[in-house]
């Protein structure tokens, strides 16, 4: 889009967002305003959101009903927030935004914040603040009870306020829009297999979830505790550890025979006595090109890395060689990306090699996910966020309580100010009659 | 370029599937129009408690940023500091309406132009 085009619309979309503060009674001819008002402004986002369509995901797909319903009601309820006259239907409107967020949340596959979001925003500070209207809610007059106060109606300088909209969406549509007419584009991050794969990845992050995981799998396993003293070696992880030069050959050996109990999954005994079982994790036909370490490769190549390391080793290689549990997961990334051939043929073909496919349910969901990042990855600021919980308890039980002002109102009067208590419009808080006193005692 | 949206429009509208196909830009679009409407809500608005309810709005439109950039990045840092924005909004919404109350009582009126001798 050009940037004149650009500009244009955020004009009449300053426009429509004028109209629809205009000020005034509700009149019909009002009405007819705001209605023009609206119909410009929805207009506009249309024509925005569509023209984003072609650059980015293409002419025949559309963005989806759900997002076009939560993007709808979200923009409509915050317009109606800022432009209604009643302060209590402003804080209903924007509990309505927040519904939408949180469907915009849960589109992005981010449910805990969704649900969160619902908790905390709607159930908790939305009620605060509806309280809080209670409590200061006044007449305006009283010829006119059922009136709004006069500065609800009527907005404080609607034309500046039109100004700085066209202004900071012109800013802010340029950066999703560039000059020489296509939406800042790169490569569908939604397709599906990098998703899932990135979310399996943090399975191996979770060592006691993926034990268990793969313990439900392997017919016979179990699931053991640790031993006293033992370090903590997952099997799982055993392989990736002596690669990644964590752990010495001479630990990992004496660990890896059937049945023998270590940290992690306990083998069933008809592994066979004569066999080396190493239980490696692989996605079948996944390039090896993911950040995620040797355990999320081909299982060709952590086989052949294995061999190397365990030939290097004090281990007795049986007679029938390497029996290898390849754990791959669920069909889902399977089915989307085509498996090549040749890795995961011959993986699948050996003898030696038993394919355990972990269900779609031991993939980490979103809750265990934004745990696990918390807890490794930020624990600082979740002990920000409680210590600045802590101070704002702090701050609102000193608020609460009632302070004694002692000849305030002399003070006041002795400058010229009214005395503080009533306020009426237009005041601009001198009091003559004071100063008049004031100035002459 | 009006025909081609229109020539676009009907296979768009005849595939229009349940779930989100949505694309970063969209869900920037609407964090930026939701961030333009909450700061001239907060800008025009003389009653008090709107003001602070607009710039809830604005936390919101923020966060629909972060949350959308996390996906499109498969990064949960994203996520991650939307918990630290809900967590300074409640405490900030806390303090404000307390902060409002007391301000209520002196004068009696939520219209900020009462407080309007604090520029002189």
């Amino acid at each position: 889009m050009s940037t004149l085009l650009i500009y244009g619309l955020c004009l009449v979309g300053a426009l429509g967002l004028h109209l629809l503060m205009r000020p005034g009674d509700d009149g019909r001819r009002t009405q007819g305003l705001r209605a023009i008002g609206a119909v410009l402004g929805l207009g506009v986002v249309a024509y925005f959101i569509i023209a984003t369509i072609d650059a980015t995901i293409g002419p025949d797909r559309s963005p989806g009903l759900f997002f076009s319903l939560f993007a709808l009601v979200s923009v409509v309820s915050a317009t109606q927030m800022i432009t209604t006259s009643r302060p209590v239907y402003a804080a209903l409107h924007f509990v309505l935004v927040v519904l939408a967020s949180a469907g915009l949340f849960l589109l992005l596959e981010a449910e805990f914040m969704a649900f969160a979001l619902i908790i905390v925003y709607a159930g908790a500070i939305l009620i605060t603040y509806m309280f809080v209207l209670m409590l200061a809610q006044q007449a305006p007059s009283d010829d006119l009870p059922d009136a709004q106060p006069e500065y609800d109606r009527f907005s404080r300088e609607p034309a500046a306020g039109a100004i700085v909209a066209f202004v900071l969406l012109a800013v802010l549509t340029q950066t999703i829009f560039d000059s020489d007419g296509g939406a800042v584009t790169r490569p569908p991050a939604t397709d599906p297999p990098a998703a899932l794969v990135a979310s399996w990845g943090r399975l191996t992050e979770m060592p006691r979830r993926l034990d268990e995981a793969v313990a439900e799998a392997i017919p016979g396993a179990t699931v053991v505790d640790p031993a006293e003293g033992e370090p903590p070696l997952n099997l799982l992880l055993g392989v990736r550890a002596v690669l990644e030069g964590v752990v010495t050959d001479d630990d990992l050996a004496g660990r890896l025979a059937p049945g023998l109990s270590v940290e992690g999954v306990q083998l069933p005994e008809t592994a066979g006595a004569d066999t080396t079982t190493v239980v490696m994790l692989g996605i079948d036909g996944m390039a090896s090109d993911l950040d995620v370490a040797a355990i999320m490769a081909t299982p060709s190549i952590v086989e052949e890395e294995a061999r190397r390391v365990l030939a290097a080793s004090n281990l007795r290689m049986a007679e029938g060689g390497l029996r290898t549990y390849v754990v791959s997961v669920d069909a889902e990334v399977r089915a989307l990306v085509p498996p090549t051939p040749t890795e995961g043929g011959a993986a699948a073909e050996s003898p030696e090699t038993v394919m355990v496919r972990l269900p779609g349910s031991a993939r980490p969901d979103n809750i265990q996910d934004v745990g696990l990042a918390l807890i490794t990855r930020f624990p600082a600021s979740l002990e920000i966020a409680g210590v600045i919980l802590l101070m704002a308890m702090f701050g609102a039980v000193l608020l609460a309580r009632r302070q004694i002002e002692i000849g305030e109102d002399e003070k006041r009067a002795a400058v010229g100010l009214r005395p503080l208590g009533h306020y009426d419009e237009g005041d601009d808080g001198t009091d003559d009659a004071a100063a008049t006193a004031g100035g002459s005692a | 370029m009006t025909s081609g949206l229109m020539d676009g429009l009907m296979p768009m509208l005849a595939s229009i599937q349940p779930f989100s196909n949505a694309h970063l830009a969209q869900y920037l679009l609407v964090s930026g129009l939701l961030f333009t409407i909450g700061l001239v809500g907060f800008l025009t608005r003389r009653n008090m408690i709107v003001m602070f309810l607009c710039t809830e709005l604005m936390f919101q439109a923020a966060a629909i940023a972060f949350i959308a950039f996390g996906r499109f990045h498969h990064d949960i840092s994203g996520q991650v500091f939307v918990i630290f924005i809900l967590t300074i909004a409640a405490a900030e919404a806390a303090l404000a309406l307390g902060l409002v109350v007391l301000l209520y009582r002196r004068n009696e009126t939520l219209n900020t132009e009462a407080w309007a001798e604090l520029r002189d």
